[in-house]
């Protein structure tokens, strides 16, 4: 535990000194801001003290902040050659992709918690004070963290694939808005139109749709772990062949 | 490349997890983190979810440019929906439809019945008129249900409409599930209109037997020669479904008998209520002509009225009594007088119809604003062991009985109706009742009757008692049934009359289990909308400046933090 947790640090240390870091999260925190207080259909227009706008369009907005986030996790380090040293000291594959992948999560975790500015608002703005449901917004947070901890599952594989930061983000990014939005789309198509309730339940929208208002259900938690447990054995994978 | 076994171990355990996804989806739990427990179903949603063994799709046609509140409705369908979805899987589809553009639908759903509700919608500056139809539709087993959303929460001003939306989104899963369960009857379920004793002809009614023909066999019967009403087997058990051989009636209305019921018609009725049939009586106790009014001296005399039945009401649970009830809340009769040698027609308060605005929890009561009753007699209870009486509505506080034999002097009431003053303390006389449990015979001991119609003693077994609760509704005024004479009506019903008698076939019919279904209490969550208004720009500043602040304050820190321990370092060394 102790190796996981030395990558783990080091992880997120080299990414609070990158200055990339705090122009990502600020424009993921500016993006949701501008959707959920100033673009149409904003909070203050239809004066409902709920946040599901930002429970909403969080999940686009991680479609950039996630692969930003884990583009360089492995891709720098064969870019750089340090994947080679790390590759000779007494750690395994398995460690080293937990560790990168709990960093990852933890630092999507980070990128969120400055939301929690906008629900004092709503909690202040209230009438009365106070009135909003914080079981539900609470749940919703869950099912977000949830995303992003798929995101960042797969962000990592792709990061695994490439020695180029670009690519990784690029390759991410698209990955990331199939298993998320795709399946929804290819629902639609008159094609499926048999089979449109299975290729729903395939996409990662669909899962996160009930917890997003604030309802775990067992079902969606276990396609959560185990789309994650999935891209992580992959990624584990594409390490071994470079070895 | 290298064949890597972990790529391969990544695969198997990938499909591995499919499948287990797959075999977990019957077996799963929601937890409902939501403070009012929103998006918990009733446990009758539930078991309908369950039922379903075949497609059901639920056609929403509320969807595309709606007013804030309507909005807000159609998003409480949609998780109502949802959450049946999570429970039915794929077995319950929904697509929610714009209308607005479309005139072969807008046709499609008036023919359906489905009227549209015109909105304003109040944009920046500008009111502009928005046409919606707030229905939906549900198919199932080639059959289809309408569902009205929330027109029947509308109060239609000629200045605009005005629709409770709150009080419609209490009522949604109760609306949709109710029709989904009517979706589930195998056999449509049969209403028979009682005949033999001048009791209304159904062309008397029609509008009330069209809308009962939609969801049911509608029949006339008579049991003048002593055979037995039988039965339907929908509500009887195993044990006595083998003592009736073919179905029955479900329901039987008995619509204003006029006509003395002979002794084994009597019979027949009281067994048919013991082996668990349902009656709707609709009839009152004085007969007033209004033909009378038509008179010069424009007056006339009401009559009391016998059929022969009080002996089995009182058996039951129930009187009506012979009087008229007078209530100060009341409807128009409509008064043709001449004015310049011209016939003139106007509307003036009548204080013979009642009309019933106020109405408690009773399921027959839902989604009524009005029921008009025409000379309408009181009802009192009557002590019957294992029966529960509830009271369906009664009159205003402002009402009072009066007898049964008076003279009712047209134009004098018309110019000078009983001051309020009068009514005081006298008021809140039930109108309507719903009797239910295990009834007990009016012929327990006795010989069952022959006469000359019914020469041969009965050849079913008699009953005793009710051996299952069955149940039964009264209203007092056999009017309240028949179409509203006044030209403009178009046959119509008066008000929402046949919405309470579809209601009360409906409830006698059953479907108990839908009283579960609790109205919800509808938490409406708002911002302070003066709080909003003044600090508009404040807020939006603070709101979108203070999370990046805290970041780059956060990022600020740390860099001095690190500079602070280097140089530090620096000095150490």
């Amino acid at each position: 535990m102790a190796v996981v947790y030395w990558i783990f640090h080091k992880e997120v240390s080299a990414f609070f000194n990158s200055l990339i870091a705090y122009i990502v999260v600020a424009v993921f925190l500016a993006g949701n801001g501008l959707f959920f207080w100033i673009f149409p259909d904003n909070i203050l227009e239809t004066g409902a003290a709920q946040a599901d706008v930002l429970f909403a369009m969080a999940p686009w907005l991680f479609l950039f902040l996630a692969p930003a986030i884990t583009m360089r996790a492995f891709a720098e380090e064969f870019k750089t050659g340090t994947y080679e040293l790390l590759a000779t000291k007494p750690l395994d594959d398995r460690r080293l992709v937990l560790g990168k992948y709990l960093a990852a999560v933890a630092l999507i975790f980070f990128s969120i918690l400055p939301t929690l500015v906008y629900i004092g608002a709503i909690y202040g703005l209230a009438d009365p004070v106070g009135s909003i449901d914080l079981g539900g917004i609470g749940g919703a947070y869950l099912g977000l963290l949830g995303v992003g901890a798929v995101f960042a599952a797969i962000g990592l594989f792709c990061s695994s694939l490439t020695d180029n930061q670009i690519v990784a983000f690029i390759l991410a990014a698209f990955l990331c808005f199939f298993v998320y939005a795709a399946f929804d789309l290819l629902a639609e198509l008159p094609f499926f139109a048999d089979y449109n309730h299975f290729i729903l339940l395939l996409g990662l929208q669909e899962h996160y749709r009930s917890i997003s208002r604030g309802v775990v259900d067992s079902r969606d938690v276990l396609y959560f772990l185990s789309l994650i447990a999935f891209f992580l054995l992959l990624t584990q994978a594409m390490l071994e062949r470079r070895r | 490349m290298k064949k890597s076994p972990l790529l391969t171990q990544a695969f198997i355990v990938g499909a591995l997890l499919f499948v287990t996804n797959l075999l977990a989806y019957d077996y799963f739990f929601r937890w409902d983190l939501t403070q009012d427990r929103r998006y918990t179903l009733s446990d009758v949603s539930k078991r309908t979810a369950d039922t379903l063994d075949r497609i059901m799709t639920v056609k929403v046609y509320l969807e595309g440019d709606l007013p804030p509140a309507v909005k807000r409705y159609r998003d409480a369908v949609l998780t109502f929906l949802v959450e049946m979805k999570a429970r039915a899987g794929a077995n319950l589809q929904y697509r929610f439809i714009d209308p607005s553009d479309n005139g072969a639908l807008q046709n499609e759903l008036r023919e359906k019945g489905v009227e549209p509700v015109p909105l304003t919608i109040k944009g920046k500056g500008e009111v502009s008129k928005k046409v919606v139809f707030p229905a939906a539709v549900i198919h199932y087993d080639g059959k289809e249900e309408v569902v009205d959303l929330f027109k029947s929460d509308c109060e239609f001003f000629p200045n605009g409409v005005f629709c409770d939306y709150a009080k419609a989104e209490a009522e949604i899963e109760y609306k949709l599930v109710a029709q989904m369960r009517r979706l589930f009857r195998k056999q449509r379920r049969i209403v028979a209109f009682l005949t033999g004793h001048k009791e209304w002809p159904l062309n008397y009614m029609t509008d009330f037997v069209n809308e009962l023909q939609k969801f049911y066999e509608v029949t006339e019967i008579s049991v003048r020669d002593g055979s037995a009403l039988r039965n339907s087997k929908h509500f009887l058990p195993d044990s006595l479904k083998r003592l009736i051989k073919e179905d029955g009636i479900d329901v039987l209305i008995v619509a204003q008998p006029d006509t003395l019921f002979t002794a084994r018609e009597k019979y027949e009725l009281d067994q048919f209520i013991m082996r668990g049939g349902r009656v709707l009586w609709l009839m009152d106790m004085v007969r007033v002509d209004e033909n009378d009014f038509r008179t010069p001296n424009a007056a006339t005399m009401s009559r009391p009225r016998d059929v022969n039945l009080n002996e089995l009401f009182l058996k039951y649970g129930f009187k009506i009594n012979t009087d008229l009830v007078q209530d100060d809340f009341a409807g128009l009769i409509d008064v043709t007088f001449m004015h310049e040698n011209r016939p003139v027609m106007q509307k003036f308060k009548w204080v013979f119809y009642p009309r019933v605005s106020f109405f408690g929890k009773h399921a027959i009561t839902r989604n009524l604003d009005d029921v008009i009753l025409r000379y309408a007699c009181t009802i009192d209870t009557v002590p019957a062991p294992g029966v529960t009486k509830e009271v369906v509505f009664s009159s205003s506080p402002l009402s009072r009985a009066v007898g049964g034999q008076i003279v009712i002097d047209f134009a004098e009431m018309i110019a000078n109706p009983p001051p309020p003053q009068v009514y005081q303390g006298k008021g809140r006389k039930i109108m309507a009742l719903a009797l239910s449990g295990k009834f007990a015979s009016a012929y327990e001991g006795r010989e069952a009757p022959t006469d000359a119609f019914a020469p041969n003693p009965p050849t079913a077994k008699f009953f005793p008692r009710a051996p299952l609760p069955t149940k039964m509704v009264v209203v007092s005024d056999g009017d309240v049934v028949v179409k509203d004479h006044s030209p403009g009506a178009k046959g119509a019903m008066l008000a929402d009359n046949k919405t309470l008698l579809m209601n009360a076939v409906e409830y006698l019919v059953g479907d108990e289990s839908l009283n579960d279904i609790r109205a919800r209490d509808v938490v409406i969550r708002r911002l302070d909308y003066k709080k909003v208004k003044d600090n508009e720009a404040v807020i939006r500043a603070w709101v979108i400046l203070a999370p990046i602040a805290v970041v780059i304050g956060f990022g600020l820190l740390r860099k001095f933090l690190r500079e602070r321990k280097n140089r530090r370092l620096k000095v150490a060394l």
